[in-house]
């Protein structure tokens, strides 16, 4: 056994002659820092057990799942209400939590859901919620049976439905399969601009809109699966849960964002694909921006200045009785550490 | 005949022994070389030819000693967020000790720069890592060098010697069981690791050869040749143990090997001329070719393999990360000129003012970082004065001269915006710009 003077000795040695004090924080001056990797939270970040699941009461019966983040206030980080589909007291809809620290959440906000199915066109089952703040209200997109539905608010409780669904399935699509578009995605890049990515057929494909109820496709799908070519890749099999953003590079130059779920033969992760400008195809990053090895998908995004905040749902567990769905929290840049969860009210 | 062999033998004997460089390169030796830009590879006569001209030595007057201080702080920014890059300073100084061998000139020199809060750094990065590949750890090295030098005629001076550089070379293993806290009966620290740690600081040696050709008084020039050094940093760690889950007890086995090339000094060629416009008024000018285009690549290679015997289907292992490999920075070779003037204004019968300034110009050998890495670099222009004194023969103890020089040094890095081709790059668009500022001072005694 190496006596403990020897390797203090040897600690001083090495650490005198070659070991140095590193310069810093490498991603505090790493530009897209905010945009990933992300790393999810750790049980110290939570202020409880189980993360990175920011939900885990009840989680196996009421199966949250496919979260869509609203910020709600200022803060490192602010007060967050999520938008979750799950089944609560036997009732199935989209579910609004809300926590003042972004990560502490116990009861539906209001106790019931915020919307269910209720329209011939939606089938059974609401999906893959999106909500967004335009103007003075809260839009919420949903995936339905027929495509992918709107309902708006004024408060992010009280939900009107617009009649029918905003995106349907179009036969005449080259790529959709005829199948009804899921997974809405929407951003907003100027007044009267906006844009719904959207999932089908394994692609992601994009609308335009001037109200955001009448969306025109565009032909081609802007994020294919990644080419078959070497090694396998996360998302070699399909991409879908498309989640926008409009960034500016440190240059200035106006970036489009997408995060999306990738589905590959060995793994599935979390990754981006970005364009310069408002139209075209996007182009993946090199690695993706989170990997576990529970099926992540859905992402979220909301961000608080430098702090970037990413739910997405994944298994509870590796065993076949922890199949069942859970929100979880990862947080970018990696090298941030959140500050102490607020205790539960 | 005899001279020759001589030198050959002398230089061999020196290969064999060693001596050394690094961030001379960047910020200079001694007051009076830097103040001049450095151009003075025809005319250096000081500790700094160990660097400079090897030559040069055979060509001092008499035996010469040198002791100093740098000390550069590195102003430089990404998107204009201080990069944090450490200041350099130093401990400068050497000897000229020269004599005659079977007649024949003959004078031996040493020269260090030795930092005087670290003998080296270390530190591997990332493909995606904004870094200032340049500036963060090449200059943090000891320099240390020897060299002979002979003038077998009198329009000629051969010399040469050995660089040193540190590299490192560890590894360190850690063997035992590690307890997983549980709350109010155990912590870690109830753990039992043994840690073994193995590391060597290794020179790395290159060698610098120099000629001096003086035609007449008025004209010199040279042609100097610095070979390659390469440091690399290895490191070897191993993890063998038992994790203590209380209920369970999980062999592990953890191994990781990383190489990066912690710095490169570049193959150097060095074609210089001195002249003496007026008897008070020198002038130098030297171009370096550097081969900057060999640079492998800054960035580790590394494998890692976790290994945990158990079979659980609730428990997870994270996957084992991919090899990384080197990428080709793709640097460029570049041309550096060097011009340095020097004025010698008397003061007194034996009291010179010298009146020192001087001008480098740097491209950066960085090509345009719009792919997966992101080397951070700009062109760089050096400015530099200096002045001080020479006493000569200020008394009976030091017939020689008395000889203090200054000079202060200010690089110029031009902000580089690089625009990055991925929109999903992992860095993004990035500008690197900034400053160098430099200042020191040599104090000289001569003896004739």
């Amino acid at each position: 056994m190496i006596t403990r003077r020897s390797v203090v000795l040897t600690g001083l040695v090495m650490g005198c002659a070659t070991l140095a004090t590193e310069a810093g924080d490498i991603d505090a001056v790493r530009p897209n820092a905010g945009a990933g990797p992300f790393r999810p939270i750790t049980e110290s970040e939570l202020g409880a057990a189980g993360a990175p699941g920011v939900l885990r009461q009840k989680a196996a019966a009421s199966r949250f799942r496919q979260a869509s983040a609203l910020a709600l206030g200022e803060g490192q980080p602010g007060r967050v209400a999520l938008y979750i589909v799950a089944e609560q007291a036997g009732v199935h809809g989209i579910y609004r939590f809300v926590a003042a620290d972004a990560r502490s959440f116990v009861e539906p906000d209001p106790p019931g859901a915020v919307l269910v199915p209720s329209e011939g066109w939606e089938g059974a089952e609401l999906a893959q919620p999106e909500v967004v703040r335009v103007g003075g209200e809260i839009w919420l997109y949903y995936a339905a049976a027929g495509g992918i539905g709107l309902a708006r608010s004024p408060d992010g409780i009280s939900f009107s439905k617009q009649p029918g669904p905003v995106l349907a399935a179009e036969p005449g699509s080259s790529w959709e399969a005829g199948e009804p578009p899921r997974s809405p995605g929407f951003v907003e890049l100027g007044a009267d601009d906006f844009r719904l990515f959207y999932a089908a057929a394994g692609r992601i494909g994009e609308a335009r809109s001037t109200d955001g109820v009448s969306w025109q496709r565009d032909p081609e799908p802007v994020l294919e699966p990644a080419p078959l070519a070497g090694e396998p890749l996360f998302d070699s099999l399909q991409v879908s849960d498309p989640e926008p953003e409009l960034a500016a590079s440190a240059q200035g130059r106006r970036i489009t964002r997408v995060y999306y779920a990738g589905q590959g033969a060995e793994s599935s992760g979390i990754g981006l694909a970005a364009r310069f400008g408002d139209s075209g195809a996007l182009q993946r990053a090199l690695a993706p921006s989170l990997t576990t090895s529970r099926g992540p998908s859905d992402p979220a995004l909301v961000r608080f200045g430098d702090l970037a905040l990413m739910y997405f749902t994944q298994k509870a567990g590796a065993s076949a009785a922890q199949a069942y769905p859970v929100i979880a929290l990862a947080l970018a840049p990696a090298t941030l550490t959140l500050p102490p969860a607020l205790p539960n009210p | 005949m005899r001279r020759a062999p001589i030198a050959v033998l002398s230089l061999v004997l020196l290969c064999s022994a060693g001596a050394e460089a690094g961030p001379v390169d960047s910020f200079g030796l001694g007051s009076r070389s830097t103040a001049l830009g450095g151009a003075v590879s025809a005319s250096v006569r000081d500790f700094s030819a160990n660097y400079y001209n090897p030559s040069g030595l055979a060509l001092a007057r008499g035996t010469d000693l040198s002791a100093g201080y740098v000390y550069v702080a590195q102003d430089l920014e990404l998107n204009g967020r201080d990069s944090q890059v450490d200041p350099v300073h130093a401990i400068v100084g050497g000897v000229v000790a020269p004599g005659a061998i079977f007649m024949i000139p003959f004078a031996f020199g040493l020269a260090v720069h030795l930092p005087d809060d670290r003998l080296s750094r270390a530190r591997s990065m990332r493909p995606e890592d904004a870094r200032w590949v340049l500036w963060d750890n090449r200059p943090q090295l000891i320099y240390l060098s020897t060299n002979l030098a002979i003038r077998p005629v009198e329009w000629l001076a051969i010399g040469g010697g050995v660089s040193f550089l540190a590299a490192t070379r560890g590894a360190f293993e850690i063997t035992g069981t590690a307890v997983l806290p549980v709350e109010g009966q155990r912590t870690e620290y109830d753990s039992e690791l043994r840690h073994e740690v193995d590391a060597d600081l290794t020179a790395v040696r290159y060698p610098a050869f120099g000629i001096t050709v003086t035609p007449n008084d008025r004209l010199d020039f040279a042609l100097v040749y610095r070979d390659e050094a390469q440091i690399e940093l290895d490191i070897e760690a191993e993890l063998r143990g038992t994790v203590d889950a209380t209920l369970l007890a999980v062999p592990a086995h953890y191994e990781l090997s990383s190489t990066t090339m912690n710095a490169f000094i570049p193959r150097q060629l060095v074609l210089g001329a001195s002249w003496l416009a007026l008897d008070r008024l020198r002038i130098g000018l030297d171009v370096t070719w550097v081969n900057w285009a060999a640079y492998e690549s800054p960035i580790s290679r590394s494998r890692s393999a976790l290994d945990v015997d158990i079979n659980l289907p609730s428990f997870e292992l994270p996957p084992n990360p991919k090899p990384t490999g080197r990428i080709d920075p793709g640097f460029q070779n570049r041309l550096v000129p060097r011009l340095g003037v020097e004025y010698r204004l008397p003061v007194r019968r034996r009291l010179e003012l010298p009146l020192r300034a001087g001008y480098v110009f740097e491209r950066s050998p960085v090509p345009p970082q719009t792919g997966r890495t992101s080397f951070a670099d700009a062109d760089r222009h050096v400015l530099s004065i200096g002045s001080g004194f020479v006493w000569a023969e200020p008394g009976e103890v030091l017939p020689g001269n008395l000889r203090f020089d200054t000079h202060v040094q200010w690089a110029i890095l031009p902000t580089r915006v690089t625009l990055k081709d991925n929109p999903a790059d992992t860095t993004g668009d990035f500008s690197a710009g900034g400053h160098q500022l430099g200042a020191g001072a040599t104090l000289s005694l001569g003896f004739p």
